[in-house]
């Protein structure tokens, strides 16, 4: 299965393949493929060999679907999507239906609000830009419809999970 | 067992490491212990090594564990003759000492009158004073200008011109050059006119490049008094001490004994009794201070006993029960080096923000020269109620070199899962310049770790291989189990959809 792991602007196109119980063959990118062992049990933190180099590691998902990982004394926030995701994704088939909220993911600041109330956006239209973590983030619609409610403005301060804009369905869609 | 326990039977009055700690003297002295918990901690470690545990009531500290009437409660129930009440909650509640006393029991810690009197800045600062200790120069009486400018060349500059009804750093001057004294004692007062409608100011010594350095003392009933050496608690943040050392760094040897008799003077001037603390600040001229005197054992007090092979929470217990100290000060010298770093439930990258919740895994680091003093193991909760420290790791070396190097490889072993953890920041300053010098002040935190906003090291390359290979087998087998739980639960509830998933699964094959 090919994944992709990114990391802040950072993504890597990962190749997994499960060889036996608790191994892997993994390639990064164009890299020869790399035989891991990776034990862990439900008490335990993952113990990683590669051949004889032994790493100690741990993976926690968190409630956005990010992979907090820790190796050795590094610590690093991916997220992973499969590659039949990603193409579902670029697709459209992964669209959602029905009345869509967008809200913060984390909390940050309202740097553009790209819609107005009564707009007909397009499934993947931009809606706000968001700035949170010192990143910038262009919040998308997951539907075709209309901009029913806004409720921020540029410059604001929100809280995580705060609504953003609601997308309604139109009527034709 | 020992030979003749001092006690019988002893309440613990407190919960997480410290209680711990404490259980763990009592049942080298051979006393039976008696741990008392809130609801939230029937699960706590404290109540796992106790021989006797009695439910307080409600989480909330008021309603638990500083709830006296349920505590004296229980101490009947249980036919105690003492109670130990750790640091925090009871410890310096002079009239819960009072209180036990009365009703027959022994507090373990000083009289009550001594933890009052220390407890109030005022009456402390005169009587420490009148013993002679080095308090921090100034006057609290208005001033005029002349007078203050006067008082300030005797004490010696730099001082802080300040605003008798100030606060907040309004009306506050700091004054380096006798040039700007004269303009300085103005601007102060007529921003303190302005601020708090009062324009009096006096004035005081300022300290520079502040170092917080402390004394461990033992005194007894017999009027005996002995300090343990000093440790040096300058890294701090928001006024709480993070990170240890025992003995301190720059530490000239007639400094060391000029402050452990100054101490020993204070602990005799208010008749101390058990274990305690005066605590000093020390300027960049080597100059000390009084602080104030802590009337209980220290969250810090394990680095004293590592480099003295004292066992502190021991003696205390002892001299509670009329024993003298038993040691002389002629008998305590400094062997090696001792750093402590607290591991609260907290996380660095969020502000330091507290993560309570359910510890899944937990391995501590051992080893030699590793002493780890925690409240928690696989299973255990961090309650939100109360302080978010987890585990106090303590390294011991015969140099301070090889403590912090056993500080670094007890920071890489010490595995803590489900809770965030302010590990990741120990080991930044484990590796920082100028804690490796031993050069810094209670400073250090603010000015050289926050501005960069390196709470954790950095990443390196080989380990960030790793962590992609890691994530993506987690994101695999989060798939693959995904996966087979539903075709799973879809192939067991009906031949139809098991059709209709072989029907799905051939589409993707010909893709």
């Amino acid at each position: 299965m090919r994944y992709e792991i990114t990391h802040g602007r950072d993504a890597y196109d990962v190749e997994i393949k499960e060889v036996g119980s608790h191994t892997y063959e993994i390639a990064i990118g164009d890299a020869e493929p790399v035989r891991v062992d990776a034990f862990k049990n439900a008490r335990t933190v993952y113990s990683i060999l590669i051949g004889a180099l032994q790493f100690e590691g741990s993976v926690d998902e968190l409630e956005d679907g990010t992979l907090d990982v820790h190796v050795g004394t590094s610590a690093f926030d991916f997220s992973a999507i499969d590659e039949r995701k990603k193409m579902l994704i670029g697709a459209g088939a992964g669209a959602a239906s029905g009345k869509q909220e967008i809200r913060a993911q984390m909390p940050g600041k309202i740097v553009k609000v790209l819609v107005n109330v009564g707009d007909r956006v397009m499934l993947g239209q931009g809606l706000v830009i968001m700035e949170a973590m010192k990143m910038e983030n262009e919040l998308k619609s997951n539907i075709d419809g209309v901009v029913s409610v806004i409720e921020i403005g540029e410059g604001d301060t929100i809280e995580n999970d705060a609504l953003l804009v609601v997308v309604e369905p139109s009527e034709d869609a | 067992m020992s030979a003749n326990p001092p006690f019988e039977k002893v309440l613990i009055a407190n919960r997480g490491e410290i209680a711990v700690r404490v259980i763990r003297a009592c049942r080298e002295l051979g006393i039976r212990t008696v741990a008392i918990f809130s609801d939230v901690d029937r699960n706590a470690l404290h109540v796992r090594h106790a021989d006797e545990a009695y439910l307080l009531g409600p989480a909330p500290a008021t309603e638990s564990y500083l709830n006296a009437d349920r505590i004296m409660e229980i101490a009947k129930q249980a036919g105690v003759q003492a109670i130990h009440p750790g640091y925090g909650f009871m410890s310096e509640n002079a009239s819960f000492a009072q209180r036990c006393s009365d009703e027959g029991l022994v507090f373990i810690g000083p009289k009550p009158d001594t933890i009052e009197s220390m407890g109030d800045k005022v009456i402390a600062r005169q009587r420490m004073q009148a013993a002679g200790v080095p308090l921090v120069p100034g006057t609290t009486e208005k001033l005029t200008d002349q007078e203050a400018m006067d008082f300030a060349r005797e004490i010696g500059l730099p001082v802080m011109v300040k605003a008798t009804a100030g606060g907040g750093g309004k009306g506050m001057r700091l004054v380096r050059e006798d040039s700007e004294l004269e303009s300085s004692i103005q601007r102060a007062r007529s921003e303190a006119r302005a601020s708090f409608g009062d324009d009096s100011i006096y004035v005081e010594k300022f300290v520079d490049e502040p170092r917080h350095i402390e004394i461990q003392i033992l005194g007894d009933s017999h009027g005996n008094a002995i300090h343990l050496f000093e440790r040096e608690c300058s890294i701090q943040r928001r006024h709480q001490k993070v990170i240890e050392e025992a003995p301190a760094n720059r530490m000239p040897e007639e400094l060391r004994q000029e402050m452990g008799r100054a101490a020993v003077a204070a602990a005799k001037a208010v008749n101390y009794e058990g274990a305690g603390t005066c605590e000093f600040l020390v300027d960049s001229q080597f100059k000390f201070y009084f602080l104030e005197m802590n009337t209980r054992v220290q969250v810090e007090h394990a680095i004293t006993e590592m480099i003295t092979n004292v066992d502190i929470v021991k003696r205390g217990i002892r001299i509670a029960a009329g024993e003298p100290i038993g040691i002389a000060q002629e008998d305590v010298s400094i062997s090696g080096w001792s750093i402590e770093a607290r591991i609260y439930a907290e996380d660095p990258e969020q502000n330091f923000r507290p993560s309570p919740g359910a510890i899944l895994a937990y391995r501590p680091p051992g080893g030699p020269g590793v002493r780890n003093d925690s409240g928690v193991y696989p299973g255990a909760e961090v309650p939100v109620n109360y302080d978010p420290m987890v585990s106090k790791l303590v390294t011991w070396g015969r140099d301070r070199d090889e403590a912090i190097g056993r500080m670094r490889r007890a920071l890489r072993e010490f595995v803590i899962k489900g809770i965030k953890t302010s590990i990741p920041f120990h080991r930044v300053v484990m590796e920082h310049p100028k804690f490796l010098e031993g050069h810094y002040d209670t400073g250090f935190i603010d000015s050289e770790i926050l501005p960069s906003g390196a709470t954790a090291l950095p990443p390196n390359q080989e380990e960030k291989d790793i962590a992609i290979m890691l994530a993506t087998i987690a994101a695999f087998k989060r798939d693959t189990d995904r996966a087979n739980r539903s075709s799973q639960s879809t192939g067991g509830s009906s031949a139809g959809s098991a059709w209709k998933l072989a029907g799905r699964r051939a589409r993707m094959r010909g893709r």
